[in-house]
């Protein structure tokens, strides 16, 4: 019998019915309400509604969704127990795949990536493959004590894993997987790194960030929150006390526009802001560390940071929510979905509309918004449409607050304690093809080594760099790599 | 000697096309059609056809 008592049959449609069969949309929370909470946008499939969307799948002799995604799930495999109502062999079959799969089924941008090359999308839309990992993820999550947790032999081997993001947390699960004894250490007072401060509740609640990590705690892993690789150790002291060490400290350096008027009261990094509501508290009114409420907001950038600090600013209060961003819609690098949602939430797009100064009153607060209409010019050195100002188009967003969200860089307090680190002319981490640096046994992975990406490009570097340390630590080096190189175009830095 | 994409069972998705060696698949709009003056049936590959390999609705057979 499957979980909900239907009985487990193998699925007997031809060909012909699934593909009649039109995908199921997501239940979301009413646009008017969750405009005003922050619960979870997205409730979840059904199990009968999960079955039926998993029926969709052609089961297609060529795979062309795994070769989609970056860390190789094996996307037909876990849809096939699913459909058959199988919905244990499911989980079983993701989670060998994936570290974090109720993360990745909420945040990946599945439209350019597994669900871009599902045949269904050529002539219609295609599975709902992110909707469906979420789905058996969570039931994993809420039937984590009937799930076979294999105990490893231990090596006796010990690895640090420097951040406890995305790409830690893979290479932290794998690596104990294969018997390593994994130390995570994490500067702020919790794990899970920018799923934590960055991404929201609305989007990803911290609940189920908090129970992947108890997961991770369970399966052997050491969490050593408060400990600020770079300040209270250095990567030197971490080396004498550990066979291997991966470093994955993502990239929260902000970057600002250098703009007159950015020092003003009201302009915040969206990183400070999305840190002080998610990670502090500050969407509780009654909070120790309370954030400003701007009541006419604008945030500058068109990604899925922008997204997530324009949204929040509509549920933290604000009449009037804006983005700015100085190309069309098209270009926008935030997920189709998070943009679908905004929207829907009443954000305003300002598009094709670029900041030239930050506009202050007498006391120095903000009070406005300079920008210049853009029009689309040549493609530039990223394939996309170069903005181009308009001459004589100058007008005022009035505003109370900016939230500046157009990208990160390296933070340096670990690179620049580390002299005999090799980094880049930008100060991320130069490694090989296997993830190794320029110091023996010191691996790196995640955004300080590719620039601000997403989530799971980030847990593709940690899967392949437990790899890596795994062959380093066992002597068989250099490794032989299971995970293929993401071949899919990503524009979004969730 | 050549394959058929039965139009009756073709989705239009493409997969057949880009692994055809001897580019004998094309689109109509509705479906794939495989030009029989083209189609060996991949006897180089001792007639493993790349087509009904890759084909996820099994439309596509080999001559009678």
């Amino acid at each position: 019998m499957t979980d909900d008592g239907t009985p487990m049959t193998a699925s007997q449609l031809t060909k012909k019915e699934r593909m009649a069969i039109l995908r199921h949309d997501m239940l979301e929370q009413d646009p008017e309400i969750r405009a005003h909470n922050f619960d979870e946008v997205n409730l979840g499939y059904a199990l009968d509604i999960a079955r039926q969307e998993a029926e969709r799948c052609l089961q297609c002799p060529k795979e062309y969704c795994i070769e989609g995604c970056p860390v190789a799930v094996n996307i037909p495999r876990f849809i096939s127990y699913l459909r058959d109502g199988d919905v244990h062999a499911a989980a079983e079959s993701l989670l060998g795949d994936n570290a974090l799969p109720c993360v990745t089924g909420r945040v990946c941008p599945q439209e350019t990536q597994c669900e871009q090359v599902c045949l269904r999308a050529k002539t219609g839309r295609p599975v709902a493959i992110g909707y469906l990992e979420r789905f058996v993820a969570d039931w994993a999550q809420a039937h984590n004590g009937e799930l076979a947790h294999a105990t490893p032999r231990a090596t006796q081997k010990k690895v640090a894993i420097v951040g406890s993001g995305p790409a830690g947390l893979t290479a932290a699960g794998e690596l104990a997987r294969r018997g390593h004894a994994v130390t995570v250490y994490e500067a702020f007072h919790a794990a899970g790194g920018v799923l934590l401060y960055g991404i929201p509740e609305f989007r990803l609640p911290k609940s189920v960030v908090q129970r992947e990590v108890d997961r991770l705690v369970a399966a052997g892993v050491t969490i050593e929150p408060n400990a600020i690789i770079g300040k209270t150790y250095t990567l030197a002291e971490l080396r004498e006390s550990f066979d291997a060490i991966f470093v994955a400290v993502g990239a929260g350096l902000p970057v600002f526009m250098n703009v007159p008027g950015e020092n003003l009261k009201g302009v915040l990094s969206a990183n400070e802001y999305l840190t002080r509501v998610n990670l502090m508290g500050a969407w509780n009114p009654d909070s120790d560390t309370p954030v400003l409420h701007g009541q006419r907001v604008v945030v500058v950038g068109g990604g899925n940071v922008a997204m997530d600090s324009v949204r929040t600013a509509r549920r933290l209060g604000a009449a009037e929510a804006r983005i700015c961003y100085r190309r069309s819609r098209d270009e926008l690098p935030a997920r189709a979905e998070e943009v679908h949602h905004a929207e829907q939430e009443g954000v305003i797009f300002d598009l094709l509309v670029a900041p030239l100064e930050v506009l202050g009153d007498e006391r120095g607060w903000v009070r406005g918004l300079r920008c210049q209409r853009m029009e689309l010019g040549e493609p530039d050195e990223s394939g996309r449409r170069r903005p181009v100002p308009i001459e004589g188009s100058e007008f005022v967003i009035d505003c109370d607050m900016v939230v500046v969200a157009i990208g990160t860089r390296a933070n340096p307090v670990l690179t620049s304690t580390a002299p005999d680190l090799r980094l880049n002319k930008w100060g991320y981490i130069e490694t090989d093809e296997f993830g190794l640096t320029s110091l023996p046994g010191v691996f790196a992975g995640g955004d300080i080594v590719r620039g601000a990406a997403t989530v799971i490009l980030a847990m593709g570097d940690g899967k392949r760099a437990a790899a890596s340390i795994d062959a380093w630590l066992t002597g068989e080096w250099p490794p032989a790599s299971d995970v293929p190189e993401v071949a899919v175009a990503s524009a979004a830095e969730a | 000697m050549a394959n058929r994409i039965d139009p009756d069972e073709c989705i239009n998705c493409a997969a057949c096309e880009p692994e055809c060696p001897n580019s004998a698949i094309s689109d109509t709009g509705e479906t794939y059609v495989i030009d029989p003056d083209l189609c060996d049936e991949c006897a180089a590959n001792g007639g493993d056809s790349q087509c009904i390999a890759v084909c996820p609705v099994d439309a596509i057979t080999k001559a009678a």
